[in-house]
């Protein structure tokens, strides 16, 4: 019988058996003192003691932890006692080096063995903190007890262990207390703990250093049963009958009994809710937490949050990050993500074809790579969806290389250069019956109006319309006619489309049943439908969009969000009259311009008799704040109504050189001021104003009010 | 209208709309089994304070139904709690664990996923101390896994947005 064989048959009977263990226990610390090399037995023994664990019955669970109680215990004495046996052969043969190098070799094996150990404990957590059967929980506890006194076992984990369950058990006993008297609940609580704590902390002293103390509990119950004979088990079975539906019930309470604790933190979660939460998380926080605790970062390394990787809204990772992320967890990923990505380069692609090989699904929404990127990254094993839309600069054969792959989506939408191979060099001729979804839609005006793409698509549909299921086409070429009896659909309106044609029946009509995927999904250039229409001015269409629940936090590839792309003061107003609150600092200042911008309207205008209206009431200096950053802040791209009028106004403000003159005086951000009066000139603005100090800055403007 | 009686740990009854409390399905599942009754049903895992919260987030939604959405997974990412919900989870920490523990023993999905969210929320855009601090978790790294940790969490420091 192998080791493992017979590790499990020990388990699996009731009575323990310490001598059967024992022996166990013996050749495995002989046999990792035997061998320099002892990784392979090392990875045996460790998987027999977890797979023993993972299939033992609930009551057998006590039984498997203390078996593991006993080898780890042997494994760190026989190190001490190891250093003994070297020394004594020290004085027979053997030359000091070699037996240093045997010794780290050997503490090496016990701390792989730790690791191993606090590893599948934890990923065995569930079944041993939930199933154990609840009177065997007195037993367990006590076990934790000993470890928590053993630098071999994670402390925070035992700790965390032990907390819960004395806990679990407080609860249980309190629920005991319930039904003989009807105290109120936290002394109950309280006392039973105490009483609890009290009890374990005697017992402690007793049994500190030795589990097998427990093991001989057992074994002298196994003695006593047999000695008695009948009369105990007898006993046994007749209160067992009485307790039946008590125990069953309480059982059932004593998994959930956690909820009533009175002090519940973070980590005391069970883990499937704290899984729950940390899964709403993204790439860098996942990391950040990762670095908070061991617990934490065990948990977060191991768990499948990878498995669905997105860097589409992170903008703070380099290319050597991203390919780092890639090298320790790519072997997990099966979704990756990097739409409108500024993060890939063909380093990272490289490090996606050598580590990603069980992804399935790629996305490269305009992100800017060579042909022969695209090709390493088909070279992944498992690829199954491909989204390459808006990358302009691939050429038309490439479509050769993606349809040779097995692939069953492809989105080339906006990618022209491939549509035109696909189409205008009739590549559609080689797609293979996997291809089920394929969008060869184009979100700008520069759909080229080749009068074959029509017959293209028509020929296509018809080669393909019994494989093919889903076709997106842009709305100029939808006049195609399917088959009938054809699993082929043809899509042609989208949101951006509607948007774009300011179609506000369908709108509605399609905003009555959309997801909020699709609700926000990121068209031309990272813009959103929400994007759009912001930039556009339709108002109407903005609220349509944000009582559909759209978000207005999703910024387009150049960083810009849809509150900074209204054009004018009405499209502004939209988002404070619908409650939205700015994401970042900046939209917040933006927004704060409005009303300001409102409250000066008057004199934004010239008007027939006064070309040039000059602000009589002096400005609040918030008020001149406010737009001063707004003007500090222009993002790349952003460009409006607004900001002239904001320029203006400013400007307007400074005309008085009471006003000016006082606020140089007292404000200390003069550069900002600089940069917007003087600051629009490119000359001024990159020739001078780096080698003036700030309050240099200060002195030639106020040289300039002086000469005025 | 008909009710039924919950009665919470601490042997509090409550009595709601049987349409409000079926929201939570491991009580609706519990009134299918027992069928109509006249006696509390024991939720032994919730006390009367969390449970007057579940009930009022329960009543809140049932008058108040949320255009259903996020048939998919993958839209988790998002953070979109809605106003009520984010006043709602405006407790503290004890409060909201708990909340989340009931709402997982209760089943009401909703409920657990908005107080998961604002979890994340909490963890969203902290350094790893501020996480620490805000949940009270030791840090348990030796000072040179802290000081390998500290080299290799420069860059992800630097918060975006």
């Amino acid at each position: 019988m192998g080791w493992r064989e017979e590790l499990q048959s020990i388990v699996k009977d009731s009575k323990l058996s310490v001598h059967r263990l024992k022996s166990l226990s013996t050749s495995l610390v002989d046999h990792c003192k035997q061998n320099e090399k002892v990784t392979y037995f090392i990875d045996y023994y460790i998987k027999s003691i977890e797979s023993t664990i993972r299939y033992c019955q609930n009551e057998h669970i006590l039984n498997a932890l203390y078996a593991v109680d006993l080898f780890m215990k042997d494994l760190s004495h026989s190190k001490n006692g190891y250093v003994q046996y070297i020394y004594l052969s020290t004085l027979k043969v053997l030359s000091e080096l070699i037996l240093i190098f045997l010794l780290f070799g050997y503490s090496d094996t016990i701390d792989k063995f730790k690791d191993k150990v606090t590893e599948f404990l934890e990923l065995h957590e569930k079944k041993i903190m939930t199933m154990i059967p609840e009177e065997q929980c007195p037993k367990f506890i006590k076990l934790l007890e000993i470890w928590s006194n053993k630098e071999y076992y994670d402390q925070t984990l035992i700790r965390q262990w032990l907390n819960r369950m004395k806990r679990e058990m407080a609860m249980a006993m309190m629920d005991d207390d319930k039904q003989s008297t009807s105290s109120i609940i936290t002394t109950t609580s309280t006392s039973s703990t105490s009483s609890n704590d009290k009890l374990l902390s005697k017992r402690k002293h007793d049994l500190l250093d030795d589990a097998m103390g427990i093991l001989m509990d057992i074994d002298s119950d196994f003695v006593n049963n047999i000695g008695n004979g009948y009369t105990t088990t007898k006993r046994n079975s007749s209160s067992d009958e009485d307790d039946g539906m008590h125990i069953d019930k309480k059982k059932k309470m004593f998994s959930f009994n956690i909820a009533m604790l009175p002090k519940v933190s973070l980590l005391d979660l069970p883990n499937e809710l704290l899984f729950n939460i940390i899964s709403n998380l993204g790439i860098p926080d996942l990391i950040r937490t990762s670095y908070v605790s061991r617990f934490l970062n065990r948990f977060i390394v191991y768990c499948p949050f990878w498995k669905d990787m997105s860097f589409e809204f992170v903008n703070n990772f380099s290319e050597f990050q991203v390919g780092r992320i890639l090298t320790s967890h790519g072997s997990q990923v099966t979704t990756l993500n990097f739409n409108f990505s500024w993060v890939v380069n063909r380093d990272v692609i490289r490090k996606l074809a050598a580590h990603c090989t069980t992804l399935t699904s790629l996305s490269l929404e305009k992100c800017s790579l060579e042909e022969r990127d695209i090709k390493l990254a088909l070279s992944a094993p498992s690829l199954k969806h491909l989204n390459i839309a808006q990358n302009n600069n691939l050429g038309p054969n490439l479509m050769v290389d993606i349809l040779s792959r097995n692939l069953e989506r492809v989105s080339v939408a906006c990618s022209h250069q491939l549509i035109y191979g696909l189409l205008g060099l009739s590549i559609y001729k080689k797609i293979k019956p996997s291809l089920k979804h394929l969008n060869i839609d184009c979100y700008c005006k520069n759909i080229i109006h080749q009068e074959n793409y029509q017959t293209a698509i028509q020929d296509l549909v018809e080669t393909n319309c019994n494989t093919l299921e889903k076709l997106i086409v842009h709305q100029y070429l939808n006049n195609v006619q399917i088959p009938p009896n054809s699993i082929l659909r043809v899509k042609a309106l989208n949101l951006w489309t509607i948007v774009k044609t300011n179609d506000i029946v369908s709108l509605r009509d399609k905003l009555k049943s959309i997801s909020l995927k699709s609700l926000n999904k990121r068209y031309l250039n990272g813009n959103t439908a929400l994007f759009k229409a912001s930039e556009d001015s339709k108002i109407y269409i903005v609220s349509l969009l944000l009582e559909a629940g759209a978000n207005s936090e999703i910024n387009n590839f150049y960083g810009l969000s849809p509150i900074l792309a209204s054009p004018n003061v009405q499209t502004a107003k939209i988002w404070i009259r619908h409650g939205i609150q700015p994401p970042s600092q900046y939209e917040k200042d933006f927004l704060l311009a409005v009303p300001i911008l409102e409250k000066y309207f008057q004199f934004l205008r010239p008007s027939k008799d006064n070309l040039h209206p000059t602000i009589v009431q002096p400005a609040a200096n918030e008020e001149f704040n406010t737009l001063l950053k707004v003007l500090a802040g222009i993002r790349e791209g952003q460009s409006s109504e607004i900001l002239q009028q904001i320029k203006i106004l400013v400007s307007s403000f400074l005309k008085s050189p009471l006003f000016f003159k006082n606020f140089l005086q007292t404000h200390r951000n003069s550069r900002s001021i600089v940069a917007c009066t003087i600051g629009d000139d490119d000359f001024f603005h990159s020739a001078i104003m780096p080698h003036l100090k700030v309050f240099q800055q200060k002195r030639v403007l106020l040289d300039i009010l002086e000469t005025l | 209208m008909s009710t039924i009686k919950l009665e919470s740990a601490d042997e509090k009854v409550f009595e709601v709309e049987r349409d409000i409390a079926c929201m939570a399905v491991t009580i609706k599942n519990m009134l299918e089994d027992i069928g109509e009754t006249d006696t509390a049903i024991p939720l032994p895992n919730v006390t009367s304070n969390i449970l007057e919260k579940v009930l009022e987030y329960c009543k809140h939604h049932k008058e108040h139904p949320t255009p259903q959405q996020d048939e998919k997974k993958d839209e988790k990412r998002l953070d979109d709690i809605p106003p009520w919900d984010r006043e709602f989870c405006k407790v503290d920490q004890p409060t909201l664990f708990e909340l989340i523990l009931a709402a997982n023993y209760l089943d009401i999905k909703p409920l657990l996923d908005v107080t998961c969210k604002t979890v994340a929320n909490m963890i969203r855009g902290k350094t790893p101390e501020e996480i620490r601090k805000i949940f009270n978790i030791k840090n348990d790294f030796t000072p040179e896994e802290e000081e390998q940790i500290r080299k290799e969490n420069e860059w992800c420091e630097d918060k975006g947005n």
